[in-house]
């Protein structure tokens, strides 16, 4: 590596630390960079240096947005007594892609980890309970891990005596899927959690 | 499940060698150092996919040699032909082929052919310290009860967070709040499962165990298994009885930073006639409990997974007189496929065990490695 001029250099450790890119990668994307033309560069440094400027989190239910509060919370065709608290942002964006919900989010930014030293502090949970005036059911969409359980577990007990539907999703097969394909742990949960039909 | 034939290539002692084997028994003899052992820790690693002599592979090469091959072919109970190859390779790592598929995980073979070994090294769960009866007992039941291993990986996992907070807390407020409540729930609905499963466990097998034990020995005197449960109580209330133990020890635990009660403090308890086995039994007792306790793990992994289990006995002259010894080999492989080894066939023919006949199988490893 030393045989490289320092810019390159710097620029292969900056790539280096994307999620998923290992040193090789960063080489090969370092050295891409520099046989571009310039003109593309530069959009790209400018695409880059814009979502820092631009892109901030909507105050309200914490989506990433260019103005604030967010799309979605200002839209006044969507229920806005219903709330789904999620982990990350990427799981609003996979519920949205459903077109089939059409209440507001709260993005809580992670989960309650001890391991990793998140505790409830960390996460925008106090921000959730500023927010129930006028709001009739909570859905608790978090990832069913052992973390997104304790999260689950934690929410329900803060929201509880508030006069409020609160919900968690459903925990099973997926759908379209041969049993024979399935971990065991998923068909206990599945049959524990079985649902009448009659 | 029997295996039919085994062949090893750059294992320890053996270059290229194969194996045919006998439905019944097995006798491995040969002096020391002749590769008796080796014959069993092969069919270890086709059965559980490691040894249970190293937990370095690459001990387990030929020392001219920079890998190892172990093939298998195992007959089922519905005498289908299952074929399993371990393969090992220096700097590249161990594969497992089941019917020259590859596996995944190298985990995902346990189970598929049960085994019960018995070697020198097991001396430890009579005689060692509770955790190594608490793992013996928690092996058998994961065995055969995918909830009960799920909710020993949950109960480990949510204790160390369980400590990590005790750690945080210490040096921040102090008190037992609603967060660390949600925990301990958690934590409480994992423990509710294991020790749910334990009691079932322990009813059955103990009858097993007893059974086996009268069968084996002509010592007299009465074996129990107890397990002296940390936290006790009817299933009904377990959840506040454990809760509020956890609620009361709460500024100890903290001091401590760890949880101090729990199924993870269950002791599993062996008696003679109301002595604890580890205080009062003679090195005879010991053993013969301990065989006795391997037998029973074999029937209650069987009666679970209509599965028969191969039993890999492993210098078992080294832990017991000729007369219980024969009586164990004639016992177990009445029923099951045996793998004896020993350094002196004398003994056995000694009390009458019948190895000159069709369910007997002698492979004599006196003139050294082929």
């Amino acid at each position: 590596m030393s045989s490289l001029p320092n810019s390159i250099n710097i620029l292969i450790d900056k790539l280096a630390g994307f999620p998923g890119i290992g040193k090789k990668s960063a080489q090969r994307m370092a050295f891409y960079i520099l046989k571009s033309n310039r003109e593309d560069v530069i959009s790209m440094a400018k695409a880059l240096i814009d979502v820092k400027d631009r892109i901030t989190n909507c105050s309200q239910c914490h989506n990433i947005t260019e103005n604030d509060p967010c799309p979605i919370c200002c839209d006044p065709k969507r229920d806005q007594t219903t709330i789904c608290v999620i982990q990350d942002i990427i799981d609003l964006i996979s519920i949205e892609k459903t077109g089939n919900y059409r209440g507001l989010y709260h993005v809580l930014g992670g989960v309650l980890s001890p391991l990793n030293g998140i505790g409830p502090d960390d996460l925008f949970i106090e921000d959730l309970l500023q927010r129930l005036d006028g709001v009739n059911e909570i859905i608790l969409a978090i990832n069913p891990t052992r973390d997104g359980e304790t999260t689950t577990i934690y929410l329900s007990r803060l929201l509880k005596n508030k006069k409020l539907k609160v919900s968690r999703i459903a925990q099973g097969l997926p759908i379209g899927i041969d049993l024979e394909f399935v971990d065991e742990n998923t068909i206990i949960q599945s049959i524990e959690g079985r649902t009448g039909i009659l | 499940m029997i295996l039919n034939n085994l062949k090893i290539i750059n294992f320890r002692n053996y270059i290229n060698s194969t194996f045919n084997f006998n439905k019944n028994l097995n006798i491995i003899f040969g002096e020391n150092g002749s590769g008796k052992t080796s014959i069993l820790e092969a069919i270890h690693y086709l059965t559980l996919s490691k040894s249970f002599k190293t937990k370095y592979d690459r001990t387990a090469l030929n020392k001219d040699s920079n890998y190892f091959q172990i093939f298998g072919e195992f007959i089922g109970e519905d005498n289908k032909k299952i074929n399993v190859n371990v393969n090992y390779e220096n700097n590249i790592g161990k594969k497992i082929l089941l019917d020259k598929n590859p596996l995944e995980k190298k985990t995902d073979i346990i189970g598929k052919i049960p085994v019960v070994i018995l070697s020198p090294t097991n001396n430890d769960i009579t005689l060692g310290n509770p955790s190594i009866r608490r793992n013996f007992i928690n092996r058998i039941i994961s065995q055969v009860d995918k909830k009960y291993f799920q909710a020993l990986i949950d109960y480990s996992k949510r204790l160390t967070d369980r400590n990590i907070l005790l750690n945080d807390y210490k040096n921040k407020n102090n008190t037992y709040d609603q967060y660390f409540e949600v925990q301990d729930e958690l934590l409480v609905k994992s423990a509710k499962i294991i020790y749910e499963k334990r009691i079932q466990f322990l009813e059955k097998f103990e009858k097993i165990f007893i059974k086996k034990f009268e069968n084996i020995t002509h010592l007299n005197f009465a074996p129990k298994i107890k397990i002296n449960y940390n936290i006790k109580s009817e299933m009904v209330n377990l959840e506040t009885v454990f809760i509020d133990k956890l609620k009361k020890r709460f500024n100890k635990d903290l001091l401590l930073t760890r949880t101090t009660c729990g199924p993870h403090l269950d002791n599993v308890i062996f008696y003679i006639d109301e002595h604890e086995l580890r205080e009062i039994g003679s090195q005879g007792e010991n053993k013969v409990f301990l065989v006795a306790l391997k037998m029973a793990e074999a029937d209650y992994i069987e009666k679970n997974i209509t599965k028969k289990v191969i039993f890999l006995l492993d210098d078992l002259f080294a832990l017991l007189d000729g007369k219980h010894c024969t009586r164990i080999v004639k016992e177990i492989s009445m029923t099951n496929q045996t793998f004896v080894t020993t350094t002196d066939i004398s003994e056995l023919k000694k009390y009458n065990l019948e190895i000159e006949n069709s369910s007997t199988l002698l492979i004599d490893l006196s003139s050294g490695v082929s």
